[in-house]
Formats: structure tokens, sequence, C-alpha cells
């Protein structure tokens, strides 16, 4: 399994719990792991860097140096660093500067930082539990799979273009004026669906590998 | 007036960027803080290339900006414009000016002292702190609170 090294932040540990939360159920349900990296610390940006630039870039080297270390060898290394994945509101483009003025090393002027190394971090603040390789964590529950159940069926491409095709011409409406198109439906399988087969296309353009169906091209389709 | 301002505030590779302006009010007008602003991003690059330091680092307009670098992307004259705002910010933190009854620069101390004591900032910690030491939209005049306004 493709695990990633996860940084949540400020943001995501504090008023961003959600996005956090639901970050988790997704990559549970996509089958990948996330793996939130041990003791990292703020990101510097806005609030910090108002008071400080050089520390706030400290900061900053200091996640990615952790998040660069190994913490595994071998099957179960976590393969890849996700600088995206901080979607905290403070990010700021904080860790891509960093990285770029601080790569040097302190040869070069950037700033002396150091990953946890082998043994795990003391526990920074009340609250912070422990994995089984004694890494502090946040308390998170660990991503999971969702059980496999009914899920919403979306149609396929395949079953989109079958109902674009299908579809009257852009002009023909019913007799009492509505906008609805009098064409074939689908039965109600909800209302994405229902939504569909009226013509509107749930609010997204067109892909562009979509091939336009004929005499329909909605001038007057709903958006 | 101080001479020695612009060249403090263009100390970063890249600020010599500043003596370019050529005035035109794109980042004004980029700027989605801009009509909460005393002075307009436009007036406080004129005011800092002019050396007037003490009207730039009173007004408010560093601590209102919001960092989303419209500003610096749309620059004709490539003047990186959310940096000149940090710096400013951090200029007035220095010398003790900043704008009165404004809690903005009270908020950025403490998430400082708090990322110093923590490592982290708690956000319910951060607003625990900048409330007990103000009222929430008055800082405290008489210096009293721990994360006290410069």
């Amino acid at each position: 399994m493709t695990a990633y090294a996860y940084y949540p932040g400020c943001s995501l540990s504090g008023l961003g719990k959600p996005y956090d939360e639901s970050l988790r159920a997704v990559f549970g349900h996509l089958g990948l792991g996330l793996e939130e990296i041990p003791d990292w610390n703020c990101c510097g940006a806005t609030s910090y860097m108002s008071v400080s630039e050089d520390k706030a870039v400290a900061l900053a080297a200091r996640n990615l140096a952790i998040a660069e270390t190994p913490r595994r060898r071998g099957r179960g290394a976590v393969r890849r660093v996700l600088p995206g994945a901080d979607q905290g509101a403070a990010h700021d483009g904080r860790i891509p500067r960093a990285g770029r003025e601080g790569a040097q090393g302190p040869a070069g002027g950037g700033p002396r930082v150091r990953g946890p190394g082998r043994r795990a971090a003391p526990a920074r603040h009340p609250g912070q539990r422990r994995g089984p390789r004694g890494d502090p964590r946040e308390g998170h529950p660990p991503a999971r799979r969702l059980p496999r159940g009914p899920v919403l069926r979306l149609p396929g491409r395949a079953a989109v273009r079958h109902l674009r095709r299908s579809a009257p011409a852009a002009d023909a409406r019913p007799p009492d004026g509505s906008r609805r198109r009098a064409g074939r439906r689908l039965p109600a399988q909800g209302p994405l669906l229902r939504r569909i087969a009226d013509g509107h296309d749930g609010g997204h353009r067109r892909p562009a590998e979509l091939p336009a169906a004929e005499g329909s091209e909605g001038a007057d389709r709903p958006t | 007036m101080n001479p020695a301002f612009p060249a403090e505030i263009m100390a970063k590779p890249g600020g010599e960027a500043l003596r370019d302006c050529i005035q035109c009010g794109t980042c004004s007008g980029a700027c989605p803080m801009s009509v909460h602003m005393d002075l307009t991003p436009r007036r406080v690059i004129a005011l800092t290339r002019a050396g007037l330091e003490r009207d730039v680092l009173e007004s408010a307009t560093p601590w209102l900006c919001a960092s989303c670098y419209e500003c610096q992307v749309r620059c004709p004259r490539d003047i990186k414009v959310t940096d000149v705002m940090y710096a400013l910010k951090r200029r007035a933190i220095e010398k003790g000016t900043c704008p009165k009854r404004f809690p903005i620069p009270v908020l950025a101390k403490a998430f400082y002292n708090m990322v110093a004591t923590h490592g982290r900032n708690s956000e319910s910690r951060r607003a625990h702190r900048a409330g007990v030491a103000h009222e929430p939209a008055q800082p405290a005049e008489d210096g009293t609170a721990s994360a006290s306004s410069c």
C-alpha cells in the first residue's frame, strides 16, 4: 500500500478538523495510507512571518527535514512526501520556499535542522498519543477502509454520452412550455440521474473528450 | 521622514524593484481588502519609497493584508508587494509603532509566543490568550496584557 507523509498543520488540527477527517476517510477509501509526520511544528506562515522571517523559514525547514527522514526501511517505508497535503489556511507557500532558501544547509546560509532521529521525540503537549512504534501522534484514529456497501452509483461516461445523444433538439419544448426536455428518461435512480436526464449537466463544464450531441448544442442549456 | 527607510524595506534580494513602481494602482485594484484599508497598497508603496515611515507604520494596511498575493502576481513591475507588507509588519513590531486600537498585531505576537512555547498553535488557546489580554475588539491601552500590543 502506498503511504504518503502527511502534514496537517495547526489549521487541520484545529478549526479545519472536518477537512482532516474527510481527507483521511477519502484516503482510506482509495486504499492509500496517510502517515502524519511525527513531531511536526507550526509552518511559520502569515502571523508568524509578520514577526520574524528567519525563524519562519527555520520552522518550515524543520518540517521538511522530518518529512524527508525515512522512518522505516524496506517494505513499510513511507515512499512519498505529499507537500500539498497541508491544506491549512496558513500554508501560504512556506514549505516550498523553505526548500529553496534552506536547501543549501548551514554552509549555504540555510538553517541547521535535524529530523527526529531514531528515537521518538517526547510528548510535547498533553493529549498527544503514541502510536505502536512510539511515534507521538495527535490522537487521530488511523486511516481505515470504509466497508463496501451500497454506494451511490454514478453513471459512467458511456451512460452520460448515451443520454446526451438521445436528448431531443435544443428547441424542442414540451407543450407546457417548461424547460424540461421531453426525451428518453432513465428510471428514476436518484436525484442526480434525474437532473442529467433533464439535460442539466450537473453544473460541470462539458469535458473536451465527450462528443457533442447532434443538434443539441444547448444554447439554452441551464447551467 | 526617514531617508534610510526605503533601503531597509528593500533589503531583501529582489526588493530593489520597489524603485520601479509606476503607481499604476493594479495592486490596489486587485487587493480584496483595499476597501477596508485607510491607505491602499499603491499609497503605501509610494509613501515607503518617499521615506514617510511614520505614516506607513501606523497605518492598518499591512496588518489587513490577507496574503492572497494577487498584487504580487499582477504587478507590471514585478514588485513583491506582499513581501513588502510582511517587511513593514516586522518593522512596525521592531519599532513598536503599530496602529492604535487594533487587535491584529496583538494576535501576531500571541501567535509567535505560543509557537515559541509549544511548537504548534492551538487556535482555542490563541483565542483564549488574545481574549483575556483585552476585549475582543478593543486592544488594551494600558499595556498590562501578557500579549500586549507593541
